[in-house]
């Protein structure tokens, strides 16, 4: 500090530090050249990148938050004419193959490849509200089975009304300003940053390369987990498949077997559910995008409730489906599925997913509906 | 509200959309006031009160000085506005360091009793305050509360009191007129692109811009973008990508071996010259869409070939401040050899202590000023000036400074001397730095020398400008993850 003879401070700024001086017709250029290869490059990359759709695909565990994939795999899925299955890591198959999923066995009952496993793990329905809303352009004109479950009205915390901030899932999918979520905590500028990315693709893009090939931690993070190798190497044009269920096998047993419950859920009543509120943005969501929609309520674990608690669930459940019968949308209400057929609340096992698909399929309405696209709402 | 994040985006493009709007009207001020006031809120609106009071005082003192030809009355008014503004860094920057130190002291000496937090010292400590406005609020119903201001350190307060007591002692001297208007002197106090983390400005060089309409050109707006990418650059994909490593080093120093520590020093090095430098260029880039021109931060301060060259390259607003306000003042080098160093190491601790409160900061300084005084001589002699190599004396530097760094960036004086010391004892295990951060280092390393060189020019060429641009957006748009990180000075 304290120099006798100091620089003075006048130099012209393009004399001086690493600058870049760029004029009007420049910048012109410039901002051309970047456009240009912002709007190419998801659409190139769509083209070059490998999305290895097999049967009974579904959104890889690990890719859950990856928007761009889901919205490029249900555009996929229309093209080739299948119905879609949506909703919670019930409808994903949080315990099970993806063969053993919900969508899979009814894709055999069918004998064919009918129905797209668009389920997402983790998600709920203020999530789900937002992914059909942003990145779900692809569920459109088509047939839907949307898949409604309770649970996230089972608590005040479930339904997103408790005041202290916790972390649940897919937080860039919720409404960022409108309405208050009075749990959800985040700064101004991080929620600025997630509605600018729902409306720019390559945003959205840029997130899929660093989520499906860097794992989540961005170029800039995995070099330093992986400090002397390429990464341009890492990215291998093939997308992971979704085989693997969330959880290794020694915890896909029932959840009498894990020692759970019983559970004593309060049940917030559906017209001061915030995640029911959320569910109905979904529906007309859907119903805006021209769907025919067919919704699928429960199976919950009943038997793991209290007796007080089950009494309030069936109340429950009668209510929601009085919604349905009065806005006319083709609904099935599932009863519980035997005790040893559930791995925990409201996840089956993979016996009780071929249970709970047998009954569906017995649904003479479901069955049409599945077959032909309609009629639903 | 972070220069490198959307909310800023949006902020600007309506705050500069409205400038140019009315920056012909008598809006103009107003605007810029409430924009930067805004700003600076977003952190807290209670440091509001702070910049709000600290803005007034000096106001205030000068329309004083100005009623009066009694020179020893201005030299009490001048000393006024001095201990207020140090009297707010005092309380809220220093006084836990001031406490913890004495107490520290005192349990050496087995004294027994310990000095009380600073926050609960009746009646200034700032729970008091804290605590009587927010009684206030109750009493007159308003659901509004005042945050615990005792564990706060209200951003960029060492700047903005550094640039508002600059105004008053201009005044005393002789050298600024007084600023009759307070939402001038206001909006020269807060001026949101250099509000937080500076250039500190003076009032010679900002108030008479807002003194008359600014006149927006279309090159101000191109040079202003260029400066703006430039420093979002720096910051985004270079400073956070540097953090990535030296936080991992730094954060257990004891598990890493002797290469690593000094790649990760070297990478704080650049990490904090990026992060600085990009904000710096922020803010003027920002400044210069509106038609202000803010003084030069950094000049390639790693070029330089000797650290009071270096130092008038780094934070030049700074070291000019210190130079003007404290070693000229105490007698700069007009006293002889003993005393020049004296003024000059007696300039760095300060400068050391502005930056932080703690003794890391101290030690920093100490060595800047320890280094100052034995290249001096050398520095002065044909030898160093004729024989050495210009490459040679840069890396001295860079090298000294460097080191230096150490002492800023560790969380402690512990963790400080056990990275130094590890630097010579630990053995040579594999660093683990990445190769893309080598090269990219690389990058910037050879284009600085380029543009200080003779193929300048091909630097410069047309294609060249619009390709790095076009670079450095596409990088910025694709590749960074993670959130934002907040800016090193912003602590300070």
């Amino acid at each position: 500090m304290a120099p006798e003879k100091p620089r003075q401070p006048d130099i012209e700024p393009f004399d001086a530090a690493n600058s870049v001086r760029l004029g009007g017709k420049q910048w012109l250029v410039a901002l051309l050249i970047v456009a240009a290869v912002l709007i190419v490059l998801p659409i190139a990359w769509e083209r070059v990148e490998m999305l290895e759709a097999a049967d009974d695909y579904r959104i890889p565990y690990t890719l859950a938050d990856d928007y761009w994939l889901f919205a490029r795999f249900c555009r996929q899925a229309r093209d080739e004419g299948k119905a879609f299955l949506l909703g919670d890591s019930v409808a994903w198959g949080h315990y099970v193959p993806q063969d053993r999923t919900l969508s899979a066995e009814l894709n055999r009952l069918a004998g064919a490849q009918r129905l797209a496993n668009a389920g997402v793990d983790g998600i709920h329905p203020a999530a789900m509200a937002g992914l059909v809303e942003h990145y779900a352009d692809g569920i459109s004109d088509s047939a839907v089975v949307l898949h409604c479950n309770l649970l996230w009205m089972s608590s005040k915390r479930h339904d997103l009304q408790v005041t202290k901030e916790f972390a649940f899932n897919h937080p860039r999918l919720v409404p960022q300003f409108h309405p208050d979520i009075p749990c959800y905590k985040e700064p101004l500028a991080p929620r600025l940053r997630t509605v600018v990315h729902r409306y720019v693709p390559v945003f959205q893009w840029a997130e899929h390369v660093q989520i499906a090939h860097f794992g989540r931690r961005g170029v800039s993070g995995w070099t330093i987990d992986h400090p002397y190798e390429n990464p341009a190497r890492q990215v291998a044009l093939r997308i992971p498949s979704g085989h693997a269920p969330a959880v290794s096998p020694g915890e896909a047993v029932s959840w009498q077997r894990k020692r759970i419950g019983p559970m004593d859920a309060e049940w917030v009543a559906l017209d001061e559910s915030f995640q029911w509120s959320m569910f109905w943005r979904t529906v007309d969501a859907l119903l805006r995008k021209d769907n025919r929609l067919f919704i699928v309520l429960g199976p919950f674990n009943e038997h793991m409730l209290t007796d007080e608690s089950r009494l309030r669930y069936g109340e429950c459940k009668a209510a929601a489906a009085e919604w349905f019968r009065r806005r006319g949308i083709a609904h099935v209400v599932c009863p519980p599925l035997p005790s040893d057929l559930y791995a925990d609340a409201s996840h089956p096992l993979a016996a009780g997913y071929a249970e709970w698909a047998r009954r569906l399929w017995a649904n003479e309405q479901f069955r049409q509906f599945l077959r032909e696209g309609g009629p639903g709402s | 509200m972070l220069f490198h994040t959307w909310i800023f985006a949006a902020f600007f493009a309506v705050v500069f959309a409205t400038y140019l709007a009315v920056k012909n009207t008598p809006l103009r001020l107003p605007l810029l006031l409430a924009a930067s006031y805004v700003f600076y809120g977003c952190w807290s609106p209670n440091y509001l009160v702070l910049i709000v009071y600290a803005t007034a005082v000096d106001y205030a003192l000068v329309l004083l000085m100005a009623r009066t030809r009694r020179r020893w009355l201005r030299r009490v008014l001048l000393l006024v506005s001095v201990s207020n503004n140090l009297a707010l860094l005092g309380q809220f920057k220093y006084a836990w360091f001031l406490v913890d130190s004495v107490n520290a002291v005192l349990g050496w000496f087995g004294a027994g009793w310990e000095v009380a937090p600073p926050g609960l010292v009746w009646p200034i400590g700032v729970e008091h305050v804290s605590g009587a406005v927010n009684a206030a609020f109750e009493w007159l119903g308003l659901r509004t509360r005042l945050a615990p201001m005792g564990l706060m350190l209200p951003v960029g307060i060492s700047f903005y009191t550094f640039q508002s007591m600059s105004y008053t002692i201009d005044y005393c001297r002789g050298q600024v007129e007084k600023e009759p208007s307070f939402l001038r002197f206001a909006t020269f106090v807060s001026l949101f692109p250099q509000l937080v983390a500076g250039p500190i400005e003076r009032a010679k060089n900002l108030l008479p811009q807002l003194r008359t309409p600014r006149q927006v050109r279309a090159i101000d707006v191109t040079d202003g973008m260029s400066m703006f990418v430039v420093g979002l650059f720096k910051k985004v994909a270079l400073a956070d990508y540097l953090a990535l490593y030296v936080d991992k080093v730094y954060a257990s120093p004891e598990g890493f071996g002797a290469p690593a520590l000094i790649l990760a020093t070297m990478a704080f090095s650049w990490q904090i010259y990026f992060d600085f430098s990009g904000y710096t260029d922020m803010a003027r880039g920002a400044a210069r869409m509106m038609g202000f021109r803010l003084m030069l931060n950094f000049n390639n301060p790693y070029l330089a070939t000797g650290l009071g060259d270096f130092w008038g390259r780094w934070h030049i607003s700074l070291s000019t401040w210190f130079r003007d306000y404290v070693y000229i003042p105490l007698g700069g080098n007009r006293k002889g050899p003993a005393r020049t160093y004296g003024h000059m190491l007696l300039t760095m601790l300060v400068s050391g202590l502005w930056h932080g409160a703690a003794w890391t900061f101290v030690i920093w300084g100490a060595l800047h000023a320890a280094g100052r005084a034995a290249t001096r001589e050398l520095e002065a002699t044909n030898f160093y000036r004729r024989r050495v190599p210009r490459i040679v004396k840069q890396a001295l530097v860079f090298a000294f400074v460097s080191f230096a760094w150490i002492f800023f960036r560790a969380r402690s004086l512990d963790d400080a001397l056990l990275v130094a010391g590890r630097i010579c004892t630990a053995s040579w295990t594999d660093p683990r730095f990445p190769l893309l951060m080598a090269g990219l280092l690389a990058s910037v390393w050879v284009y600085q020398f380029l543009h200080a060189s003779r193929v300048r020019r091909l630097v410069q060429l047309a294609p060249v400008r619009v390709a790095l641009v076009v670079l450095m957006l596409l990088y910025l748009a694709l590749l960074p993850g993670g959130r934002s990180q907040p800016f090193i000075y912003f602590q300070f």
